[in-house]
């Protein structure tokens, strides 16, 4: 019995100390802001600190950039909402696992998996750098990638596809993926106009 | 950092010259496989790689078919059979142009006479998209094919003089339209003239292609539950003619692909016309895709990146 009480007290104790370290330790830092971002319904500023959990908001004309710990760099295009749903510190095979609700991030991820998920599939970057794009609408998501590897999975019938470098592709609700094709330049350009 | 390196693509304005007088040959001479197929897209069309038909864009990809084709052998020493092996590199110049080199070996069966086997005269082929509508999947490209005469053996057919080819190859999707269950159609077609030098004769070569693809079927229309294999699987006819002796042949087959960079495509050759050929034969290709395997070396993009991307 004591035993048992002396376990439990040790695994609270534990707990405790591992979310004071969380807290301690944020996922990301704001790098830049324009216009107008919240995170949690409060207005963000330079240099704010971002926790697992947080909901960003980027409201239209805004624009807003993060460094995360791992060293990934994400641009946040307006009338994005996406949230911190895990961020393990990387360097040793960390995960990260964020929910774009809707608009369009710019992912120069660094560790992997990194995994983005929307309303109809996930995007996961599976290479160790990787330049991408990930768009959520509320029945599409499109996918783009300039540099290293990327798989999008459908939610509903589990099908994936790989999307090389210069490559993209499209994933409408309920349906598998569109195989990946080429990218031109004017594609890209128009995802990387809005997340500058 | 090595991001710093993407190219931007996207430019055009190189004009065709006409007189290139040297690049090209629908090696469709004959009705054998034919130079230029590859994978192209449309927006979310993709056009998977033709074995009788000429490809209707350029891209960065490396073709091998292997045909087999029973012939009519009437006198001593004409082919009874006739196979082939052949190979096809292709190559963007830039996002829009590209340009394929094409050989290949022959190998013949004769009638009361030992077999022969020789090479292919060389062709090459500069291939403009002129024509991408994403939105209608539509995708129209014009080309120019020279067959350098004399390069090949004549004993297994490859002629002493060369020819050069104009022509026009094109795609169209039927996704844009409100038909259903019919919107994983596509139309491809091609028109060749091919224009021979010395004592060749002129040749006009044309065809098209029906083709339903699983693909978009279950990425665009709807998830209908297929085994995994049928879900990578484009049922499709090819349909050429030949101006010269009346050449023509129907080839249904289809092509498969689950991505990864290949695709492997298999057909019938049915004749239609004693010069074509005198049964059934069979062509399979295996299409391996440079610009999805190694999408940041030269061999996998366009030579020329005009500007790069931040």
């Amino acid at each position: 019995m004591l035993r048992n009480s002396v376990g439990v007290m040790v695994a609270i104790f534990g707990l405790v100390v591992w979310a004071g370290a969380a807290v301690a330790t944020p996922a990301g830092i704001v790098l830049a802001v324009n216009g107008l971002c919240t995170k949690n319904g409060r207005v963000l500023n330079y240099g704010d600190a971002v926790q697992i959990g947080d909901t960003l908001v980027v409201l239209a004309g805004g624009n807003l950039k993060l460094r995360m710990a791992d060293g990934a760099e994400i641009s946040v295009a307006p009338g994005s909402s996406v949230s911190v749903a895990r961020y393990d510190n990387a360097g040793s095979g960390g995960i990260a696992k964020l929910w774009l609700t809707q608009g369009l991030l710019r992912v120069n991820s660094v560790t992997h998996p990194f995994e983005v998920s929307t309303v109809v599939g996930t995007a996961s970057a599976n290479s160790g750098v990787a330049y991408w794009f990930v768009e959520s609408q509320a029945s599409l998501a499109r996918v783009a990638v300039l540099a290293g590897i990327v798989d999008l999975k459908s939610n509903l019938t589990g099908e994936s596809v790989s999307i090389p470098a210069h490559w993209g592709t499209r994933l409408e609700a309920g349906r598998a993926p569109v195989p990946p094709r080429v990218w031109n330049q004017t594609e890209f350009s128009a995802f990387i106009r809005v997340t500058q | 950092m090595k991001l710093r390196s993407i190219r931007r693509q996207h430019r055009r304005g190189l004009c065709l010259s006409r007189g290139i007088g040297g690049v090209l040959a629908l090696a469709i001479a004959g009705l054998t496989p034919a130079a230029g197929r590859a994978y192209t897209a449309a927006g979310d069309r993709n056009f998977p790689a033709q074995l009788i038909l000429p490809q209707i864009g350029p891209t960065d990809a490396l073709w091998l078919p292997i045909s087999t084709l029973p012939m009519g052998a009437i006198k001593t020493t004409d082919p009874t059979r006739q196979t082939n092996f052949g190979g096809t590199y292709s190559k963007l110049i830039t996002e829009d142009l590209g340009i394929e080199f094409k050989d290949g070996l022959i190998y013949r069966d004769r009638l009361r006479a030992s077999s022969v086997t020789g090479v292919q005269n060389f062709s090459a082929m500069l291939k403009y998209k002129t024509i991408l509508d994403p939105d209608h999947e539509f995708l129209l490209s014009v080309l120019v094919q020279h067959e350098f005469g004399g390069t090949g053996d004549q004993r297994i057919g490859s002629k002493k003089h060369g020819a050069t080819t104009p022509g026009v190859t094109f795609g169209k999707g039927l996704g844009d339209l409100p038909i259903g269950y019919w919107r994983p159609l596509a139309i491809t077609g091609f028109t060749g003239y091919e224009i021979g030098t010395g004592m060749r004769a002129n040749v006009l070569n044309t065809g098209f292609s029906v083709q339903y693809s699983i693909p978009y079927l279950v990425s665009k229309v709807a998830n209908i539950d297929l085994p995994l294999f049928f879900r990578g699987m484009t049922p499709r006819v090819e349909v050429m003619f030949n101006s010269e002796h009346n050449r023509n042949l129907i080839a249904p087959g289809i092509s498969y692909s689950q991505g990864g960079g290949w695709e492997l495509g298999i057909e019938a050759m049915v004749p239609t016309t004693r010069a074509t050929g005198t049964g059934v034969g069979v062509i399979a290709q295996l299409l391996i895709q440079l610009d999805y395997l190694l999408p940041e070396r030269v061999v996998g993009h366009p030579i020329f990146v005009p500007t790069e991307l931040p």
